[in-house]
């Protein structure tokens, strides 16, 4: 930034009130949490659409798109800056996988249909949660993992 | 004859299981039916091949045997060698149950048994005990 032009903003904000630094401070964090959540979209959209490139023919397309479409409706309501891998099974259904995970040594959801998403989380070479349910539930789960 | 104490078992994986980072669990989970696809019944083992069975060119032999079983694998997808006893004890751990192997006499070819309804939890005891990855391209 030119020194003229930061002089200028510093001047403006140090004019601001207490709130309107805080409300500042919320329209940065915003941004920022925009743009991450953006990035991480793009790539995860290039990741399925390399999916569905390479879907074998043995493989049930209809279940793949269902997958994928039960995903993107799941996945916005998790709460996690952590992209996860995407890997599909023999059957084509998605597959989401967090390594190393906060304290797990592995967390998956498996997007099988909108009554059968299934999520399996492993600490230290054992299994502490595993659940088999409806979007919400799951989505409640991973959230107080 | 697989050998359960030492023996190493390789797993095809599909070119959409496995990314920048290595092979998901995604490569480990049983088949479920599909009747559209003349498939009736839910798969119940999970095949792979036993790395020792070829004295020479192990890959180069399993690439063979596995073309001839399933003629649909891919050159882009990868072959995963892993640790069948320490995989064993992961995935006792995890789920309590012991799978088993059980090998064919006349090829590499094995089935490994017990998975069915624990294969989502068992997946991560083989992931976690993968030694090598390989393309089977230009083996």
């Amino acid at each position: 930034m030119p020194y003229d032009v930061y002089n200028q903003v510093s001047a403006q904000v140090l004019a601001m009130s207490y709130a309107q630094k805080i409300n500042l401070l919320a329209l940065i964090a915003n941004s920022l949490r925009e743009s991450k959540t953006s990035g991480q979209k793009s790539s995860i959209e290039n990741r399925i659409a390399v999916l569905s490139e390479n879907l074998g023919e043995d493989q049930d397309s209809e279940l793949f798109s269902l997958s994928v479409s039960l995903f993107r409706s799941v996945f916005p309501k998790l709460i996690t800056e952590e992209p996860p891998r995407l890997g599909l099974d023999d059957s084509g259904v998605l597959v989401a996988e967090w390594d190393n995970y906060g304290d797990y040594t592995m967390v998956t959801i498996r997007f099988g249909d909108e009554k059968q998403i299934s999520l399996v989380a492993v600490k230290d070479g054992r299994l502490v949660n595993k659940c088999v349910g409806i979007a919400d539930e799951i989505i409640s789960v991973f959230n107080r993992l | 004859m697989f050998n359960k104490a030492i023996g190493k078992i390789v797993r095809y994986c599909r070119p959409t299981q496995v990314d920048e980072k290595g092979v998901l669990v995604s490569a480990f989970f049983l088949r479920k039916k599909n009747l559209e696809l003349n498939r009736p019944e839910d798969e119940k083992t999970l095949s792979v091949d036993d790395f020792n069975f070829y004295k020479t060119d192990n890959y180069k032999n399993i690439k063979s045997a596995l073309l001839k079983r399933m003629p649909s694998a891919k050159e882009t997808g990868y072959f995963a060698l892993i640790d069948y006893p320490s995989s064993a004890k992961l995935i006792k751990q995890i789920t309590d149950v012991d799978i088993d192997i059980i090998s064919e006499e006349k090829s590499s070819h094995c089935n490994i048994t017990n998975l069915f309804g624990i294969d989502e939890r068992a997946a991560v005891g083989f992931v976690q005990n993968i030694l090598e990855v390989k393309p089977p391209k230009g083996i």
